[in-house]
């Protein structure tokens, strides 16, 4: 038995298409621990999003072919059934998506999607659920929960919005929170807020969470161990300092270079034929 | 290039029922255009008696049986496809260039032309079809084929305006369309050059689908004694000859209406694999 | 160069009123690389297309070496401002080849004589890194970065003397979007031009901009020379905004305001 919430081993991911047989993810290998903060940084492209969608066991086209292990609390969920997905899914492990608004259901008060979420953590009445929502949304600093719970979901600005989904993510007091780009539609000032809301939340109830995102900035502030995905390659991995103020794979080195700074150093020149990345062999810092 | 490996093609013939639906519409074309090659009496055509093989049922000479005055009325099938298919296509070239081109001016430029183009079209579209064009035959001299055309283009050409109005009022928020206006194109270049390359893939499949119920709905004009006149052979007009008769002479009327559902179900399927095709919604 | 007075405008959503523009005053001079900074709702974009003449102001003057512009504009005065627009799925025209979005602006403004029109595009394309034979592709074939190159070759086409930069590069991976800041300062160098550059990335403007103006709310926060602003904020907006951003190396937090 290890004690790793969440293990990923040797996953692959291929689907096939009309032009041919794609393969988005190739020998991923990821882990996990209880509390533990993780970012999977990468590129558009470069299967950061079905790593997340494999996780919640929601590609199960015809066209997908699997391989691999996905062990969460020591059970390999990679080819559940939908069934017992959704005893998972909301309850054991929840996710943030990028777009806070699009996320709601724009036909259901915020109160309603809240029962739904509540009957996940067991059966509750609609009174209670009301109660527990407005108990959760006033701890995350809401003024008045009661109004945000009666309102449609377009009537919400896009921070306040962000807020509730990762209540509502919260709720349940999952073991494993997936954050896919959960700052990324934001304004800066707000992003902030959203990733302190996190934190905050996430420490008190000891939940992991793995954060999908292509924002170095937000890995800095936010992670504590990192995964660099490139192409379905996991091209690097250490600690965040480790990673940051030494970078060892020369992808890394050319994403953190790229970075426009802003102690205004200019832009850097760029090597007209790079390397091929991915085929370059993965760097993992050493533990000391 | 090979038209079956692309694609496009791979992805309509997904759904086994659009390729069956493809092999009914290129059959009938076929048999339209080959009429007299393929039919065995194409003098049963014309105005032809033949009072002693009259009202027989299907044999091996006859396969449809014959009519009253004892024409083929396979024959008579064959070449009523050609009368139903032309009124398609006449129908819809006068319907679909009104159409658009209402669509494009109402969704582009907005304001005033939107708002009474859109009211006209809402107008012509309180009515149903059939009853707009029964009232428009007539007003409208003596009924034939002629005028049947023109009565379903006036009942059709909104379907079009309203179609091509929405799709310009998304496209008109779209990214080039913004730099074809700052960077000075006219108003009937981003219409015509830039827009409307963008509307074909739902025209093409609401057109495909048209074809069926416009040729349904000029079969039931006919059916009403408002399409083609006697002796030319339309379909509509044969199943309402042979109707009173029901059943003794149940040729008279079953082959033509039979020949009208497939023709239907074809261009609906093949409508509904464009739509897939395509991903459009029309 | 451009002048902009007193510029106001309002929109009507949902029967409320939201004022975008609050008697706004800049003064762009030639050849700046002028940053216009805000969060989303500060008015930018409705700046931008003031100025483009997409819309019209509701108060306020635009003049264009001393001329006035009105949203009603001729040719010559279309062709002298050119954007880059943010969404690269959005900015090319699906159903046209990369060679006829290109040759627009040639035969609109007659740049060039008829003939000489595939030469030209093949040029544009090579002046914004791209292979010539890109010409007979359709706009799906393309990446992310080579559909913002081949807007940015489109907008130099009309040889204007401003290029307005509405978040060229905010859809960008990063290394792509850095390639494509330093397409962008090459080719300002290289054909002498203003450029009007609105963002929300105030890291990008740190590095590329001479002058920027911060925005909020439809207001003026602070404008100035880049350097100036970054390193001595006068608003406590900017002060906030500044640091909020997310960066990567320790030296980067030393110059954040305290």
């Amino acid at each position: 038995m290890s004690n790793k919430l969440l293990k990923i081993q040797d996953l692959e991911l291929s689907f096939k298409m009309y032009e041919g047989i794609s393969y988005v993810l190739k020998k991923i290998n990821l882990e996990l621990s209880r509390g533990e903060k993780v970012a999977l940084v990468g590129e558009s492209g470069s299967g950061k999003s079905v790593t997340t969608k494999l996780i919640l066991g929601l590609l199960n086209q015809k066209n997908v072919t699997k391989k691999g292990k996905i062990i969460f609390n020591n059970k390999d969920i990679l080819n559940l059934s939908q069934n017992e997905f959704k005893k998972i899914r909301g309850n054991n492990i929840s996710i943030i998506f990028q777009d806070p608004i699009a996320a709601l259901n724009p036909v259901f008060k915020v109160k309603d999607q809240f029962y739904e979420v509540n009957l996940n953590g067991g059966n509750i009445s609609k009174k209670d659920s009301f109660l527990k929502a407005c108990e959760a949304l006033e701890k995350v600093s809401i003024r008045d929960p009661e109004r945000v719970l009666e309102s449609y979901p377009f009537q919400l600005s896009g921070g306040l919005a962000q807020r509730v989904v990762i209540t509502m993510a919260m709720i349940n007091k999952p073991e494993l929170l997936l954050a896919d780009e959960p700052s990324t539609a934001l304004d800066v000032t707000i992003q902030n807020q959203a990733l302190d809301l996190m934190n905050e939340l996430t420490k008190e109830t000891n939940t992991a969470v793995l954060l999908i995102t292509h924002n170095m900035g937000v890995v800095r502030k936010f992670a504590e161990k990192v995964y660099v995905i490139y192409r379905g390659v996991i091209v690097e991995e250490g600690t965040k300092n480790q990673l940051f103020n030494n970078p060892g794979h020369p992808y890394t080195k050319a994403l953190l270079e790229s970075i426009p700074k802003l102690s205004g150093d200019g832009l850097p020149l760029h090597n007209e034929n790079p390397p091929d990345y991915a085929s370059i062999e993965k760097y993992t810092h050493k533990n000391d | 290039m090979n038209i079956f490996k692309t694609k496009s093609f791979y992805k309509f013939s997904r759904n086994p029922l659009s390729v069956f639906g493809l092999i009914i519409v290129v059959t009938v074309l076929l048999l339209a255009i080959f009429a007299p090659f393929i039919t065995p009496f194409p003098e049963h055509v014309g105005p032809f008696t033949d009072f002693a093989n009259k009202s027989k049922p299907p044999d091996s000479t006859y396969i449809f049986g014959t009519d009253k005055i004892g024409r083929d009325i396979f024959t008579r099938c064959i070449y009523g496809y050609r009368i139903s298919l032309i009124l398609g296509v006449v129908v819809l070239s006068i319907a679909v260039p009104i159409g658009v081109t209402m669509g494009l001016c109402a969704g582009y430029i907005g304001k005033k032309t939107e708002l009474v183009l859109m009211r006209i079209t809402d107008i012509f579209l309180a009515i149903p079809a059939l009853v707009l064009a029964l009232s428009i035959i007539g007003l409208l001299d003596r009924p034939n084929l002629l005028y049947t055309m023109i009565a379903v283009s006036m009942a059709w050409w909104p379907w079009y305006t309203r179609l091509i109005y929405n799709i310009t009022r998304s496209i008109k928020t779209e990214g080039y369309i913004a730099a074809a206006e700052v960077m000075g194109a006219s108003k009937f270049h981003i219409m015509f050059k830039e827009i409307l390359p963008n509307c074909l893939p739902s025209l093409l499949t609401k057109i495909t689908l048209d074809l069926g119920f416009v040729i349904l709905v000029g079969s039931s004009l006919s059916f009403l004694g408002l399409g083609a006149q006697p002796p030319t052979p339309d379909l509509g007009t044969m199943v309402a000859k042979g109707a009173s008769l029901l059943p003794d002479t149940w040729w008279f009327s079953l082959f033509p209406g039979f020949a009208i559902l497939i023709v239907v179900l074809g261009f609906n399927l093949v409508g509904d694999g464009l739509k897939d095709m395509f991903d459009v919604d029309v | 160069m451009i002048k902009i007075k007193n510029i106001s405008k309002k929109f009507f959503i949902k029967n409320n009123e939201v004022q975008a523009l609050n008697k706004i005053n800049l003064l762009i001079e030639e050849k700046d690389c002028f940053a216009v900074v805000g969060e989303s709702g500060s008015g930018k974009t409705t700046l931008a297309n003031i100025i483009l003449g997409i819309y019209q102001q509701d108060e306020g003057d635009i003049s264009f070496f001393e001329k006035q512009l009105f949203k009603k504009r001729n040719l010559e005065e279309r062709k002298l401002i050119q954007y880059v627009q943010q969404n690269p799925m959005s900015t090319l025209n699906p159903k046209k080849t990369i060679f006829s979005t290109i040759s627009l602006p040639l035969k609109i403004h007659k740049i060039v004589k008829k003939d000489e029109i595939e030469e030209r595009v093949k040029k544009l394309l090579s002046y914004v890194g791209l292979n010539p034979e890109f010409m007979v592709r359709y706009p799906d074939t393309l990446s992310g970065g080579q559909k913002q190159r081949v807007a940015i070759a489109r907008a130099l086409a009309a040889e204007p003397k401003v290029l307005i930069l509405d978040e060229p590069t905010s859809a960008l991976d990063v290394i792509v979007q850095s390639k494509v800041l330093n397409l962008l300062l090459k080719i300002k160098k290289e054909f002498d031009l203003t450029y009007i550059f609105i963002t929300h990335d105030l890291s990008v403007v740190r590095n590329i901009a001479n002058k920027v103006v911060v925005m909020n709310k439809g207001e003026i926060e602070e404008s100035g020379e880049t350097k100036e602003v970054f390193l001595h904020p006068k608003s406590q907006y900017t002060r906030d905004l500044i640091k909020a951003i997310p960066t990567v190396t320790d030296k980067e937090d030393a110059v954040k305001p305290k």
